[in-house]
């Protein structure tokens, strides 16, 4: 349970978020849509590093998170924060967002689903069984797969819809 | 007709168009207590202001009486104006 004092502190802490401006560089339409671009590539090419190893997988993490982590200030955590600390329009901006962040993701899994499916009819897999061999990197590769994408997409959507201070 | 019942789209429907800068600069208030005093981000006064966002009809109540006018001297339909 959460004490009065957490309760305290996180309030205060959303209260100098909602009036930070210190992010105000990243609000800039677009520099915040550069940002958000390159999270979302940062996003889907971090499966894609591990499979070239552990020190090029962490590193383009990392770059997703810097970007992410950048975002989440720029647009003051709208896409993440409770109800309770968000006005009308900003519930109406997130649930705008969250349609399309569904949509985005809805896409990418489905798009993924049919690559597979269309992958084992094209090596005729119908008849023998498919082995794949996964190391430690190629497990991190799938985690990431689907990890970096659901952590910031709802984020990312949000920017995408352009900055202002 | 069918295309003229129901909602419209969203890019046919009227502007909401206002006067809060106006009446607020006139009573000194800067968007910032008038956000305070509403209860909302001063980012939300600054959409409502520019026409780009609509707010609800509590908001629009609550903004009217810290302005200390009647709702429809502070918002009409674009339409209206014209």
């Amino acid at each position: 349970m959460v004490s009065a004092k957490d309760t305290q502190k996180i309030e205060e802490r959303i209260a100098r978020l909602q009036n930070d401006t210190s992010f105000d560089w990243a609000r800039k339409p677009a520099v915040q849509k550069s940002i958000a671009v390159a999270t979302a590539l940062a996003a889907l090419a971090t499966p894609v590093g591990f499979l070239n190893g552990s020190i090029t997988g962490v590193a383009v993490a990392a770059v997703m998170f810097v970007g992410y982590f950048i975002l989440r200030a720029a647009t003051r955590e709208v896409a993440e924060l409770p109800n309770r600390y968000l006005d009308e329009r900003e519930l109406a901006l997130r649930n705008a967002t969250y349609v399309k962040a569904y949509q985005t993701a809805a896409t990418l899994v489905a798009g993924l689903a049919v690559f597979m499916f269309i992958y084992a009819i094209s090596i005729d897999v119908a008849d023998e069984k498919f082995a794949i061999e996964l190391g430690f990197d190629q497990i991190q590769a799938v985690v990431w797969l689907f990890l970096g994408p659901i952590t910031v997409i709802p984020t990312v959507t949000l920017a995408l819809k352009g900055g202002r201070k | 007709m069918l295309c003229d019942m129901g909602r419209k789209p969203k890019d046919q429907e009227e502007r909401v168009i206002n006067r809060i800068e106006e009446l607020r600069l006139a009573s000194g208030i800067s968007r910032q207590e008038l956000a305070d005093a509403v209860g909302v981000h001063y980012q939300t006064v600054g959409y409502i202001e520019r026409g780009e966002y609509s707010p609800s009809l509590v908001l629009a109540l609550q903004i009217a009486k810290v302005l200390g006018t009647p709702v429809e001297n502070i918002f009409s339909l674009e339409e209206e104006k014209n």
